[in-house]
């Protein structure tokens, strides 16, 4: 074995160590959590409303999709109207499931103390959750100010009094960071003394939901296999990608490849999708597309002016055939006549003479302050710039103009145009430059935040997951 | 071997473990502590604020995502800052793509920005997702004229007879202002040329650094507004985070019964300044706000910044210091040529 396999082997299994150390810290890395939900729609008649000339009117109907909660379902969908049901899946921050979990068992253990059944009727649900978030945030303001922070009680009694069920939401106000809130909830609950054995209290996402066990949630929060294994994926692919900069090799190879395999599909399935079915067959068969693709598009007759970039299409697939490849040209020429025609009267309207336009400007710029005073130094700079420009514009223009020799004045003109040109190429390269490193800034990020929980600059999973790793 | 000689055969990996290095602790310190460079904005990114906070609420603004995430890095950040600008002022917002995966890159803003900040605007009411279409400049001459053609469902499918906030768009013209994040062809370029120009309309672009220097001469007849690579985003990022703060601010006092022009002047103080909140909130002055007021006024002026709203910030701490490492490697590379040359080595 040569001394590069070596060292590149020894970066591996580095890097494969620290994965596994990694893994055991905190609460591990490169997860992606989900909140399922049930997602119902039905399809209605909805009555579509003219009201051009201020009254309100029915102008016929029209056949849609709408989700079977909303008021429209209420309105006009019935018992035998076609309905679809499927599990929504919505990405969730790791803190939310954090939260929702660990924070839930924490709490259960401080309320294991035995529910004082007397109940006092008097307190309203208001009042009682109004009083205990505002104690809270004195509570957290006094921290936060290092004060002596007030005892904060909840008020267990007046909750279920008010009738506190399951899914009640309190927003709890955070000040500073969340974590200092939370432990104020947790130490508050412990310190009352007055827990509710069959009451809970989940904190999530900056919210605190009571919970009874008489009528126990189920949480719909969890890890999402599918998706985690996309982010590992991204992620050595991120990998691979980097690892051309040591030098060329397979795993390069393979994501490259792949990218380009990805992307190519995409593309298609976005073109059909946008393009091809709503602008195309929408078109010409608008009544299978709307009933069969696309049923939110509106019905209309068909439009047979469309067959003609359908058969414009057709011709370019051509090129893909063991004969007749030379039909794809007429598509080709059709698509390189229209651009040069279309770039021409856009290019000489918005390049040619704007940019003269621009360029013949009187050198003196006169600037004026909001009371109606010339501003002196803001004039002065202006024409600067006016003045610069146009030497600019001059020299750069000469240094091209190779009808002339360059010697004498024309030289030394043509050389201050190349002095124009390498600082215009200069700030182009630096322009360059900071791109890149934004670029690979990014994907910095997405390996230390996304899938190393390293960092947590957006808040993701500061109250747990991040403590058993750097904090 | 001396010094010299090891420097001019240093194999190129160095130099990239270097750069790594330069990127990547930036960017785990600056990850850790929260802190960010302090940006200063250019005439540049004030100019592209003020052509969408000089038009009046409920204007409708086309916002066109021509990125892909190669160059999300850049640009993410910048669209970010403009929907929630647009979203703030209450803008009505119209998104599209000339690219196929600037559809992703819509979905992508828009549920981190609106769905987690916004949750109160209203699909089809407040913005719409048009999604993409194929065609490049094609597309942007053609809905000059007529906008339905390109344009008959939004990217849900729905037709857009039966999206409330498209009443009224027969074409380009009927926006008030248009707005593009570009990372190239087709983009700002075109927007410019085929859009801008012969519309007269306001366009603000948001591009990549490679970009910027071909968009530069439009500005300002051109292109209102321009923030070039993640500099110009920065410098958008904290003017827009300034006067979001300001606005909440402003709602906080108004609610509480301090009138205007008292109002503004003290909701720009601490946006300035939030620590002088809590201090105002003691004073004579403050004696009108109830408790319950004085406490959300301190809450907002207090209230860290989401992070997804200091990407752009955060990404300049790494460009600092992987520039410096740039300058030092560009001294190092002069002195070893020309102390080369000095011994006779290189010519």
């Amino acid at each position: 074995m040569n001394r590069q396999k070596l060292t590149l082997l020894s970066i591996v299994g580095v890097f494969v160590i620290l994965l596994v150390i990694r893994a055991f810290m905190g609460n591990g890395f490169g997860r992606i959590y989900v909140e399922r939900g049930d997602a119902s729609f039905v399809k209605v008649e909805l009555p579509v409303l003219d009201t051009t000339d201020g009254d309100v009117k029915s102008e016929g109907d029209r056949t849609t999709w709408v989700d079977a909660s909303s008021d429209e379902a209420v309105d006009f969908a019935g018992a035998e109207s076609p309905r679809v049901a499927w599990q929504s899946v919505t990405p969730v921050s790791p803190r939310v499931y954090f939260e929702a979990t660990r924070g839930n068992e924490a709490l259960q253990a401080a309320l294991s103390t035995p529910f004082d059944a007397t109940i006092d009727p008097g307190v309203d649900l208001g009042t009682a959750l109004e009083t205990w978030r505002l104690a809270l945030l004195e509570k957290a303001n006094a921290e936060a100010a290092g004060k002596a922070a007030p005892a904060v009680e909840i008020n267990w009694k007046a909750l279920r009094a008010a009738g506190f069920v399951r899914k009640t939401m309190i927003t709890v106000k955070t000040y500073g960071d969340f974590k200092s809130t939370l432990i104020a909830i947790f130490d508050a609950a412990r310190e009352s003394g007055d827990s509710d054995a069959e009451t809970t209290m989940v904190v999530a996402d900056g919210r605190a939901m009571v919970t009874t066990t008489a009528d126990d949630v189920v949480p719909a929060i969890g890890l999402s296999w599918s998706r985690t294994i996309g982010l590992w994926l991204a992620a050595i692919f991120t990998l691979a990608i980097f690892s051309f900069l040591y030098k060329d090799n397979p795993l390069y190879k393979t994501a490259e490849s792949v990218v380009v395999g990805v992307s190519a599909a995409y593309w298609m399935v976005i073109g059909l999708w946008d393009m091809i079915v709503p602008n195309l067959l929408g078109q010409l068969f608008p009544g299978f597309v709307q009933g069969n693709l696309l049923p939110g598009l509106a019905t209309a007759d068909p439009n047979w002016a469309y067959l003609v970039p359908a058969i414009f299409g057709a011709l370019l697939l051509m090129r893909l055939a063991p004969k007749g490849q030379y039909l794809s040209l007429w598509t080709l020429a059709f698509i390189v006549g229209t651009t040069a025609a279309l770039r021409m009267v856009a290019y000489i309207e918005g390049d040619f003479l704007s940019q003269i336009k621009a360029t013949i400007e009187p050198l003196y710029q006169e600037v004026m302050n909001a009371d109606g005073t010339v501003n002196g130094y803001s004039s002065f700079w202006a024409s600067v710039r006016q003045i610069t420009l146009l030497i600019g514009v001059l020299s750069c223009l000469t240094y091209f103009f190779f009808s002339v020799e360059h010697k004498g004045v024309v030289g030394k003109v043509a050389r201050v145009g190349i002095w124009f040109l390498m600082i215009t190429f200069g700030a182009a390269f630096g322009f360059t430059v900071m791109g890149r490193i934004a670029l690979l800034a990014a994907r910095f990020e997405f390996l230390f935040d996304d899938w190393l929980w390293l960092i947590d600059p957006t808040n993701q999973r500061s109250v747990a997951a991040a403590v058993g790793c750097l904090f | 071997m001396n010094l010299i000689d090891r420097m001019a055969n240093l194999d190129r990996r160095w130099i990239f473990l270097m750069m790594g290095l330069a990127v990547g602790i930036p960017i785990i310190v600056i990850g850790i502590t929260g802190k960010t460079l302090p940006e200063e904005p250019t005439p540049l990114a004030q100019a592209a604020f003020d052509v969408l906070d000089d038009l009046d609420p409920g204007s409708r603004i086309l916002m066109a995502w021509d990125f892909d995430p190669a160059s999300e890095g850049e640009l993410g950040p910048m669209a970010t800052s403009f929907i929630r600008q647009c979203a703030q002022k209450g803008h009505r917002m119209y998104f599209i793509a000339l690219w196929p995966v600037g559809a992703q890159m819509i979905r992508s803003s828009t549920s981190r920005v609106i769905g987690g900040y916004y949750p109160d605007l209203v699909y089809g009411k407040d913005w719409v997702d048009l999604g993409f279409k194929a065609g490049n400049e094609a597309v942007i001459k053609t809905i000059v004229t007529d906008f339905d053609q390109y344009f008959p469902t939004d990217a849900r499918g729905t037709s857009v007879d039966a999206i409330p906030m498209m009443e009224g768009i027969s074409s380009l013209a009927d926006f008030d202002a248009l707005v593009n994040a570009s990372a190239g062809y087709p983009g700002s370029k075109e927007w410019v040329l085929y859009a801008a120009t012969p519309l007269k309309k306001p366009l603000v672009i948001g591009c990549t650094g490679v970009q910027a220097p071909q968009m530069y001469p439009y500005v300002p007849n051109q292109v209102q507004g321009l923030l070039g690579a993640i500099k110009g985003a920065a410098e958008y990022e904290s003017i827009v985070n300034k006067w979001v703060r300001s606005e909440q601010l402003l709602d906080a006092l108004e609610s509480g019964g301090i009138t205007e022009p008292a109002s503004s002047e003290l909701a720009a103080r601490f946006a300035a300044n939030p620590t002088e909140a809590s201090t105002w909130t003691t004073e004579a002055a403050a004696a009108a706000m109830s408790p319950e007021a004085k406490t959300k006024l301190i809450e907002i002026a207090s209230a860290p910044i989401p992070g997804i709203f200091l990407e752009a910030q955060r990404r300049m701490g790494p460009q600092l210091v992987a520039h410096l490492l740039m300058i030092g490697l560009i001294i190092a590379g002069n002195i070893v040529f020309f102390a080369t040359r000095r011994r006779g080595g290189s010519q």
